[in-house]
């Protein structure tokens, strides 16, 4: 898993790759984290490269939302494969994170 | 067809991955859509992790079982293993808001095996169509996951393309088998009779191969236009040297049926034996349905002897009954294929009735041999026994009969009654006065009257059968003639085993 960050119209892209699992969930939590102290106005998470997302992996995407909530900063994700989507969706988080197909729909 | 697999594994991360990939190959195979292998896959691989991560006692190797099952409208996965009893008061909540609360950055950081696994099971609740845990106390803990395939029925999809193929197959030929049919023959009976086929030797494509080349085994089969094995009889020498055949090993494949494969090849096979040094044919025919019988009867066989308890219970057709409840007994038929219209026979006088109805539907007129004809007693007893595993029964034939027959008879009975043989067949010269004198003594030990057995072993044979303490219940013979059913009554009344019915 690996997690890597630049910026892109005044949002800070989050590039999150590999999986998102059990084991490494918390790897990813400490990562997140600390990129969101950084004092941006908008995060992106990009998902495209995620190829499993466990229930772990979601907690580590819901606590970030809800850091981001209390900053009153923007927190999206998008790029989800098919498998990805379906994890996120049917368990219900889209009703916490709001979600894109693309990074211009995203930014947009 | 695939229907069930298990695997173990070790409860170690790098175990998953294999196991998922075998999953998503049997899903594949099953007809699973690629989206509903993904949800499986998900949820064996989301539950395994999780287990592996905070069920086991750190530095302890365990084993976890995967059992993959085809349902009929899905997939069904049973994980096993001896991990931890899951928290009975962390109950997974019917929606996300409740769990949702609890998840910060600091929870995370915990890494609480309880709170992950709610959500986990929250998840996969979500995305399969059955999630249960089990808890089974001293046998450790199960986990059923389903996803049911969205599909029409895989099995449906997978029988259909399956019967469509067999279809388009038609039966084209029938000939002497080619060293190339061989393994096809091993097959089709593979598909008809799983592992419990009398007769082994068709599990070994080499042996039939040893056995057609040195001509104890005449055999036909059946061919499709695909050069397929779909149907094969034989005539199979029961001993060296013996003066007649068996036919059997008859086998036609199930989706072929009705087009006339078996009647084709009944008709070669006989051709074949008529043509032979034989001096006749018979059959074994079960008795747990009258289709053999029916088949012999076709054919010119004639009844002469049923064998209380030949076959053992699980030895049957995969099809019709896996397990029958008492040992299968089988009625011998025989067709004469030299003529002989008239002998002149030693016949135990209790028996002398019987006898002659069982040669004269052989077309043999049998006469009692008077005691100024009767032959020298042999200075020794010659007898030779042998013990059918497969079966658990004996055969014993008394070659010659002396003063020390009996005593050797009984103590041959006696050896193979200790080892728990559940039948014995003795076999009696009918020519040989000395042999049938020693019937009231055999009766006398428990031997009781089975028919008679043309050229099996002598000329003219006597079978005695002796039931090492089983009760048979005859009413679940079916006996398909006239004679068959008079043979049966018969032995019935003689056997002194018998259930009261």
């Amino acid at each position: 898993m690996e997690v890597k960050s630049y910026e892109e119209n005044e949002t800070l892209i989050i590039e999150v790759s590999g999986k998102l699992d059990t084991l490494n969930a918390p790897q990813f939590g400490v990562a997140l984290e600390a990129l969101l102290k950084q004092e941006k106005t908008s995060y992106l998470l990009d998902l495209s490269k995620v190829t499993f997302l466990s229930s772990s992996g979601l907690q580590v995407l819901l606590a970030g939302a809800k850091t981001a909530l209390k900053k009153s900063v923007s927190y999206k994700v998008f790029g989800m494969s098919e498998m990805v989507h379906d994890v996120f969706f049917l368990s219900g988080f889209n009703h916490f994170i709001d979600s894109f197909e693309t990074k211009e729909e995203a930014l947009a | 067809m695939y229907k069930t697999s298990k695997v173990i594994i070790k409860n170690n991360l790098d175990s998953i991955e294999p196991v998922i990939e075998y999953l998503k190959a049997i899903s594949t195979l099953v007809g699973l859509s690629e989206k509903e292998i993904q949800k499986i896959c998900y949820g064996l691989e989301e539950s395994l992790q999780n287990s592996i991560l905070f069920d086991f006692e750190e530095e302890n190797v365990e084993d976890i079982e995967i059992e993959i099952i085809r349902i009929a409208s899905g997939m069904k996965l049973i994980i096993s293993d001896n991990g931890i009893p899951k928290n009975p008061f962390k109950k997974v909540p019917k929606t996300l808001d409740t769990l949702v609360d609890a998840i910060s950055f600091e929870s995370i950081a915990k890494h609480d095996g309880d709170d992950i696994t709610v959500l986990s099971e929250f998840v996969i609740h979500k995305l399969l169509d059955h999630y249960k845990y089990i808890n089974k106390g001293k046998d450790g803990r199960s986990v059923e996951m389903i996803i049911y395939s969205s599909q029409k029925r895989i099995s449906e999809d997978f029988l259909e393309s399956k019967s469509s193929d067999k279809e388009k197959e038609e039966f084209k030929l029938i000939r002497t088998p080619l060293a190339s049919d061989v393994t096809g023959i091993s097959r089709l009976f593979y598909k008809s009779y799983a592992y419990s086929y009398v007769n082994d030797i068709v599990y070994y494509p080499d042996r039939l191969k040893t056995a057609l080349d040195s001509g104890s085994l005449i055999s036909k089969v059946a061919l499709s236009q695909h050069e397929r094995v779909i149907g094969h009889i034989a005539l199979m020498q029961p001993f060296e040297d013996a003066k007649i055949t068996e036919w059997g090993m008859a086998i036609s494949d199930t989706a072929m049926r009705g087009q006339g494969i078996m009647s084709q090849l009944i008709s070669e096979i006989m051709s074949d034996a008529k043509s032979s040094l034989y001096h006749g044919v018979f059959s074994h025919s079960v008795t747990n349905h009258e289709f053999t019988q029916k088949i012999c009867t076709k054919y010119g066989f004639s009844d002469v002897a049923l064998l209380v308890g030949y076959a053992g219970a699980e030895l049957s057709f995969r099809n019709i009954t896996d397990r029958l409840s008492q040992r299968e007994s089988t009625i011998i038929s025989y067709i004469p294929l030299k003529s002989a219209s008239k002998v002149a026979l030693f016949m135990p006088q209790q028996h002398q009735e019987m006898i002659t109805k069982l040669y004269k539907g052989i077309g043999i007129d049998v006469m009692q041999k008077t005691l100024e004809q009767k032959e020298k007693t042999a200075h020794s007893t010659y007898i030779s026994d042998t013990i059918i595993p497969a079966l658990n029964i004996a055969e014993v034939i008394l070659h010659t009969a002396a003063d020390d027959s009996f005593e050797t008879l009984q103590y041959i009975t006696k050896k193979f009654s200790i080892a728990k043989i559940d039948i014995i067949y003795l076999y009696l010269n009918l020519e040989d006065f000395a042999s049938i004198n020693l019937i009231d003594k055999l009766e006398s030990i428990g031997y009781f009257f089975g028919g008679i057995f043309p050229h099996y072993h002598h000329e003219h044979t006597l079978i005695l059968q002796y039931i090492n303490n089983i009760k048979f219940d005859y009413t679940l013979i079916q006996s398909y003639t006239p004679l068959a059913k008079e043979l049966k009554e018969y032995i019935h009344s003689l056997d002194n085993n018998q259930i009261e019915t």
